[in-house]
Formats: structure tokens, sequence, C-alpha cells
């Protein structure tokens, strides 16, 4: 299960993500992007509430990572507990993401 | 895992994505039932999961197949082992690390396995009786 918030706010958007971002659940959040290319200059994902994150989350992350850079839009993670972050840093992520 | 303390589980099913879920609220559901802990819980799902979409998608190319998996806990381990009739495959002797490369250069794939080895305190493979067996062992 994996619900996801969507602010937006002159072209800032925060996608609020709730639950877990996995195999059976990455399609939601690689859904949420296409429209937001053209509309916004920065998004940051919100892992407040992300419980759970396995590769096939890693893999939609990279994606955004990859456009973000490829359209100048500014890309962040943020708030995310221990253990989703220990995720970050094993995958070598970590070091190239702007995490806050 | 022989020991007097021991207790084990196991659920048999159809090598197919759909049931990909129902394999993991099992494990979940047992790792509740043996009280492990929050972090285990979250590092044996993980790799669980990694391991499960790869026979899942790969062990059985030509036609369906069945995926064993057996849980096992005693005093110093817990013991997750993925058993398959599909072709011969050893996760393990994937050795491209994709971590070497900058994140542009990244293609999807190749990810699973590094949390699997990270996540866990073992990890052994064997072809045995025409069955992939992987035991995953994480320290309690």
């Amino acid at each position: 299960m994996l619900e996801i918030a969507k602010e937006l706010n002159n072209q800032q958007c925060m996608l609020c993500l709730k639950g877990r971002l996995d195999t059976n659940t990455a399609k939601q959040l690689e859904d949420q992007f296409e429209p937001l290319l053209k509309e916004v200059t920065a998004i940051q994902i919100n892992c407040q509430e992300l419980e759970y994150i396995s590769s096939a989350g890693l893999r939609v992350i990279l994606a955004y990572f990859k456009k973000s850079k490829a359209s100048n839009i500014d890309f962040v993670l943020s708030n995310m507990n221990s253990l989703v972050k220990e995720v970050f840093d094993i995958s070598g992520f970590a070091q190239f993401l702007k995490i806050i | 895992m022989d020991s007097i303390n021991s207790e084990s589980f196991c659920k048999k099913i159809k090598a197919n994505r759909e049931f990909l879920q129902d394999l993991l609220d099992f494990i979940e559901e047992t790792l509740d039932q043996l009280r492990c802990a929050h972090d285990l819980r979250f590092k044996l799902l993980i790799a669980s999961e990694e391991i499960l979409v790869n026979i899942m998608d790969y062990a059985y190319p030509d036609q369906e197949g069945e995926l064993e998996i057996k849980l096992a806990k005693d005093d110093s381990f817990i013991q997750l082992i993925f058993i398959d009739q599909g072709r011969p495959y050893n996760p393990l002797e994937n050795t491209n690390d994709p971590r070497t490369l900058d994140l542009e250069d990244r293609e999807p794939g190749g990810l699973g396995i590094i949390m699997v080895k990270e996540f866990m305190d073992k990890v052994e493979y064997r072809y045995e009786a025409q069955s992939n067996i992987l035991t995953l062992s994480k320290k309690i």
C-alpha cells in the first residue's frame, strides 16, 4: 500500500509518500512524474511516512533523478527514517542525491 | 537449525507475480509470530521481495512452476530458504556492482542482489535434486 499526497505551490511540488514503495506500488509514483515535468521547477519527495523501500522503489527514484536533471528541475528527498536511509546508503544512491 | 528451540514455517505457491503480495504477507505475519525485531523484519522483507521477484520473473521462462519458502528461527539466527525447480541460477555469481558507476550512468537492475547481500549476514546457494536452493541467514 502506498499513498501519495501532492502539494503544488509556485511551481514547487512536494510528494508525500505514506506506506511502502515496492514492486507492487512503484508504478504509482512513476505515473506521477510525466505530468509534473512541464509544470514545476522543483520536486521534493517527502519520506516522513515512508516505511519501506525495495530496489523497485529505488529504480523509480533513479528515473526521477535522471529526468529532473535533464529538465533542470531541482530534485530533493527529505525526512526519511533511518532504515529507509540505510537502503539509500547501501545502494550508493545517498552520495549522489540531495537528501535533507 | 536443529536446536530444541527452533521453530519453522513453510509455504509453497505458483511462481507467479500475482502471488507476490500473498507470499510477502505470509513472511511478514510469520516474522511477527516469531517476534522478530522491527529493523530485522524490514531487512528480511526487502531481501525476500528481491529474491521472490527474481524467481517469479526468471526461474521458469517457458512453463509454469512452483516456489517454496521456508522460515526457521533458533536462538541465534532467522533463516529464509527459497526453493524452485526452474533453470539453475546462482544469483551470487552476478558480480556486476552498479555502485561503481555514477548515478547518471546507472541502468535499472543489479540493485536487488546487493540489498540481499548487504542486509543479510550470510547468503548461500546450492543446486540439488534439480532445485535452486538459496538460504538467507540473519543474526538475531
